[in-house]
């Protein structure tokens, strides 16, 4: 999983003693966006090695533990993003052999690590930390034990390594040299003037230096000062200068992985992010539909986003289960103040578990007596510790400020746990909740062909918005919650003012606005709501709206009364939710880039708003 | 980095604007198409750069524009396989090298996503993919998250699956060059090469336009012009105290600019050209270097390329002129398409109330439309001949 690492080793001669570490936590910053759970930094200085680390953002962990305060010349740093296991102080990389004498950071996963675990406790190693890392550590100090020169016990530990890795490793014994290796996993090295880098991503070291090599797979050597050293898998030196690129361009661009924005490298990386929530759902699920039966009644609390997959959450306990429940802003939390309480469910959704709102809502009303459940994509996050149960969505970090993966692995999730209380119930047959969930687990195939098959006609889409100051969204049932979040994101990133409204009631008011040339986007689910959309289309139309259609195969019908339609298979209304979601993102990021925005930075906004 | 352009298509699709005219010397606003490859490339820090081209003029052009960075070799026989081989000598010694296409018109950080793409991706091989709607019309590539599954120039074959075509630049490994000598075409080649080395997507999401058909030199002319950020107007330029120049223009030097005329941006006009009294020249319109627009004419989305000219009197509406081709004065040119008529690589929708789909006219170089003809929605007009 993602993680960044970076070593920095430098001349005595550069400045105060603690400026290396400055150095590093400045790099770490800039690999922020690769995890952000925990942070830790190794130096060699007075023939020790000195390790401060510990969970949370950097700019916490720093107040806490002064990460830039270390001192040495010698330094290696690290920051975490959990999936599996909570964050927490030991976890946290650097980690060291028995004696202290060793430290490892690591990207990557080690799959072997139980056994080699094992091995090694045997022979009397102990072990601090639960995570596969600090088996390095131990493995290096073994193969030292022998009496192996350092660079020779790291190769040697290497190889009884199976996995992805980047790692960054220093040692007592040759306070000058940071080593590495890579396999399957980014590392870079910055060649500067009597100082040298390692690191995951090149902005890391780049206000140092823009000479760069990049570590090939199977690689491994060790930099110092002044030097550089590196070999490949047979142990063959490799010409060093040949290989050194200079870079020119701006480090913005480099963690982006191919695309030009993180809105865009995180729309592409949906089908990913659903299939790791998948593969990540566990008791927890269980838990919270336990709770929610038990339930008096059933809240769900957010805002932004979040909330618009709380009303589908709502909307599939309500239809599928039978189980009336409410869906609120988490600003407007005060209303039920005094109505929410002894054994009433509050089901909290924030991407980041901070959002404050969100936080303020589930202490009143748990002081008050009731239960929480969390759905979040922050493991251990403000809101996941406050809640009695937390369903986490594995979307990894989400930079972009709109949401896009964290949206549709939220309606994955609030699918799922619907699906469990409403069979629970009894209201679903098993062989239906069945059926329905081996639906939502083709969701990853799915979106990934709607992508590949539509990206095209949404960024013509996009680009024809442009010229449209206002933009209607309309759907029924479930999928008015889909356009709501349909036209919040192309408010927020591409300025088009955009507002939703079940289809029924666009004419009880904001069908007065419709004018030619006003675009209108249906969302046609193949539900009992199909031929009552083509009657909305049709008043539409009769007013000169453009009409743009996300519609199911064999719609014809609906199809030629269309401007523009966008067919995608027919689908059970759970899962078209996260379906639908997708063109719509598209839409809208296309449209920003069309009209010369950044659409991950969208002006006024934060991704977590963390004051009231 | 060392980079291969080629710049010695003949441009079939092109005609007639391509009708003994290199198709990369073909202006959009104010600059050869090959340019925006050039610049775009060097820009990215491929500054070491081969350009196959199959025409004197195109020659002339690089040395006299491009000579620090780039050298030309003559391509050698027919072909888009046969044009890279031209260059393979400069190429032999290198593990990979940057391929671009002479007639893409794309901002420059289009270049720059594909060298960083290369750098981030641990030097592995890069190709540019985007998503566009007529994909039949181009390569396509089916794309497994940010990796390169499969590419092909047979649309059946791939069609309904992918929305991606390939974008015309790419890092690739100088084995290619094996590939193509021993009968490969560039799509097998660049199929078996995606299939044996892990290759990276650089997917990019901004303007691009494949210089293939007439109309795409409109369609390229909308997306720079409507990215201009601001005005440029030359002092040298001589611009009528009545004339009235709205919205961003680039005004070049000794163009003249009559009275009453008025610009509506945004619009660019050429050196030495000539907007006649009361003319009117709207949005997405390039009055190319010495072309002339004479008195009370209308012009709108359009092309005047070099040396061009319109009489008075006219309408001209989603048109190229190429170079040196001449309007007689009150021709009025129709382009609003039929329902029916397809189409590839349509234009943007236009219309405030019923958005339709327009194209005009397209001249040849060096022809001629006869004094007060109307002219039918989607006409070519051959080189040299004359239309009445």
């Amino acid at each position: 999983m993602a993680c960044g690492i970076i070593g920095v080793t430098a001349r005595k001669s550069h400045g105060a003693s603690s400026r290396i570490a400055e150095i590093v936590k400045k790099g770490l910053e800039k690999l922020e966006y690769r995890g952000y759970d925990s942070v830790g930094v190794a130096a060699i200085y007075d023939n020790k090695i000195v390790v401060r680390k510990g969970k949370g953002k950097i700019s916490e962990v720093n107040r806490r533990v002064k990460l830039d305060k270390v001192l040495g010349w010698t330094v290696v740093g690290h920051t975490r993003w959990a999936t599996h296991g909570a964050p927490s102080d030991v976890n946290a990389h650097p980690h060291i052999d028995c004696n202290g004498r060793i430290a490892v950071v690591h990207n990557g996963i080690i799959q072997n690590y139980v056994e080699l675990k094992k091995e090694l406790i045997a022979k009397g190693h102990r072990f601090r930390s639960e995570t596969d890392t600090e088996v390095l550590a131990h493995l290096i100090e073994e193969y030292l034990k022998e009496g192996n020169e350092v660079f020779q016990a790291f190769k040697r530990a290497l190889r009884r390594v199976k996995g992805s890795y980047a790692f960054g490793v220093i040692v007592v014994d040759e306070p000058d040299k940071i080593f590495f290796a890579r396999r399957d996993s980014p590392l870079v090295i910055g060649v500067g003037e009597g100082m040298n880098f390692i690191a995951s991503d090149i902005p890391a070291f780049l206000e140092h230096t823009r000479n760069v090599i990049i570590v090939y797979d199977g690689e491994v050597g060790f930099i110092t000062s002044d030097s550089i050293y590196l070999e490949d898998e047979s142990g063959v030196p490799i010409d060093v200068k040949a290989r050194i690129r200079k870079i020119d361009w701006t480090p913005d661009m480099a963690k982006k992985e191919g695309y030009p924005h993180f809105m865009i490298k995180e729309i592409h990386e949906q089908p990913r992010a659903l299939r790791d929530t998948f593969r990540g759902l566990d008791e927890s699920v269980e838990k919270a539909s336990e709770l929610i039966l038990e339930a008096r009644r059933v809240y769900f609390v957010a805002a932004g986003t979040s909330y618009h997959a709380c009303l589908v959450g709502d909307y599939l306990l309500n239809v599928l289960a039978g189980i009336p429940s409410l869906s609120m802003i988490s600003s407007e939390y005060k209303k039920y103040r005094k109505s929410i309480g002894e054994g009433d469910v509050v089901i909290a959704v924030s991407q980041s578990g901070e959002t404050i709102d969100t936080l303020m809502a589930i202490r009143v009303f748990k002081e008050n007596g009731a239960r929480v459940v969390s759905i979040s994509n922050v493991v251990d996050s403000a809101i996941p510790r406050e809640s009695h149960y937390t369903i986490y969505t594995r979307a990894g970090p989400e930079i972009g400020v709109a949401a896009t993966k964290t949206f549709t692995t939220q309606l994955l999730v609030l699918s799922w746990l619907s699906l469990a209380v409403a069979e629970k119930m009894g209201k679903l047959g098993k062989g239906e909740a069945e059926k329905l969930r081996r639906e939502l687990e083709r969701t990853p195939s799915l979106v990934s062909d709607i992508i590949a098959r539509y990206e095209g006609v949404t960024k013509k889409l996009g680009e024809e918005l442009v010229n449209s100051s206002n933009a209607f969204y309309l759907g029924r049932g479930i999928g008015l919650p889909i356009a709501m979040e349909g036209a919040l994101k192309l408010k927020e990133i591409a300025y088009i003012h955009a507002e939703a409204y079940p289809a029924g009631e666009s004419k009880h008011g904001p069908i007065a606005l419709v004018e030619p040339g006003f675009p209108v986007i249906f969302l046609v689910f193949e539900d009992e709501w199909k031929r009552h959309m083509l009657g909305n289309i049709e008043e539409m139309k009769a007013r000169g709206a453009y009409a743009i259609g996300v519609i199911p195969e064999e719609s014809d019908f609906i199809e030629e009364r269309l401007d523009k339609a966008i067919v995608i298979p027919k689908l059970e209304p759970i899962v078209g939710t996260i379906v639908y979601s997708v063109p719509l993102q598209l839409i809208a990021y296309y449209a920003a880039v069309a009209k010369g925005y950044d659409p991950d930075k969208p002006r006024n906004l934060a991704k977590t708003v963390t004051v009231e | 980095m060392k980079g291969l352009v080629l710049a010695g298509g003949k441009g079939l699709n092109m005609r007639p604007l391509s009708q003994d005219y290199p198709k990369v010397l073909l202006r959009v606003a104010g600059k050869p198409v090959i340019d925006y490859v050039l610049e775009g490339l060097i820009s990215a820090g491929v500054d070491d750069l081969i350009v196959v081209v199959s025409d004197e003029r195109v020659e002339e052009h690089i040395v006299r524009k491009w000579g620090m960075h780039a050298s030309v070799v003559y391509q050698e026989g027919e072909g888009l396989e046969a044009a890279i081989l031209s260059a393979l000598e400069y190429f032999e010694n290198f593990k990979h090298f940057v391929l671009a296409y002479g007639d893409i018109i794309a901002p420059r950080d289009f270049y720059k996503l594909i060298l960083d793409t290369y750098i981030n991706a641990g030097e592995n091989p890069v190709l540019s993919t985007v998503p566009v709607i007529d994909v039949e019309s181009y390569g396509i590539a089916i794309v497994e998250g940010n990796v390169i599954a499969d590419v092909s120039h047979e649309p059946s074959k791939l069609l309904k699956k992918s929305s991606y075509a390939l974008a015309g630049a790419y890092v690739l490994p100088t084995k290619l060059f094996k590939y193509l000598k021993s009968d490969h075409s560039l799509p097998d080649a660049l199929s078996s090469l995606v299939k044996e080395e892990k290759t990276f997507t650089a997917h990019w999401t901004g303007y691009w336009v494949d210089i293939g058909y007439p109309w795409d030199i409109i369609a390229a002319n909308c997306y720079v012009l409507g990215n201009l950020k601001c005005s440029l107007i030359s002092s040298k330029a001589k611009i009528a105290s009545s004339a009235i120049i709205e919205g961003p223009v680039i005004i070049e030097e000794n163009a003249v600019i009559d009275h009453n005329a008025v610009i509506k941006g945004p619009a660019y006009i050429g050196k030495g050209a000539f907007i006649g009294m009361n003319t009117f020249i709207r949005k997405y319109t390039s009055i190319e270097e010495g072309a002339v627009v004479g008195a009370f004419s209308e012009i709108k989305r359009s092309s005047f390329q070099t040396e061009s000219s319109a009489g008075s009197y006219s309408l001209i509406v989603d048109s190229v002129l190429g170079f040196r081709a001449v309007i007689e004065p009150r021709v009025t040119v129709l382009s609003a398409l039929a329902e029916d008529k397809r189409i590839l690589r349509e234009l943007p929708l236009q219309g405030i109330i019923k958005k339709k789909r327009k194209l005009g006219v397209f001249m040849g170089p060096e022809s001629r439309i006869k004094a007060g003809s109307i002219i039918q929605p989607f006409t070519l007009i051959d080189a040299k001949s004359i239309f009445s």
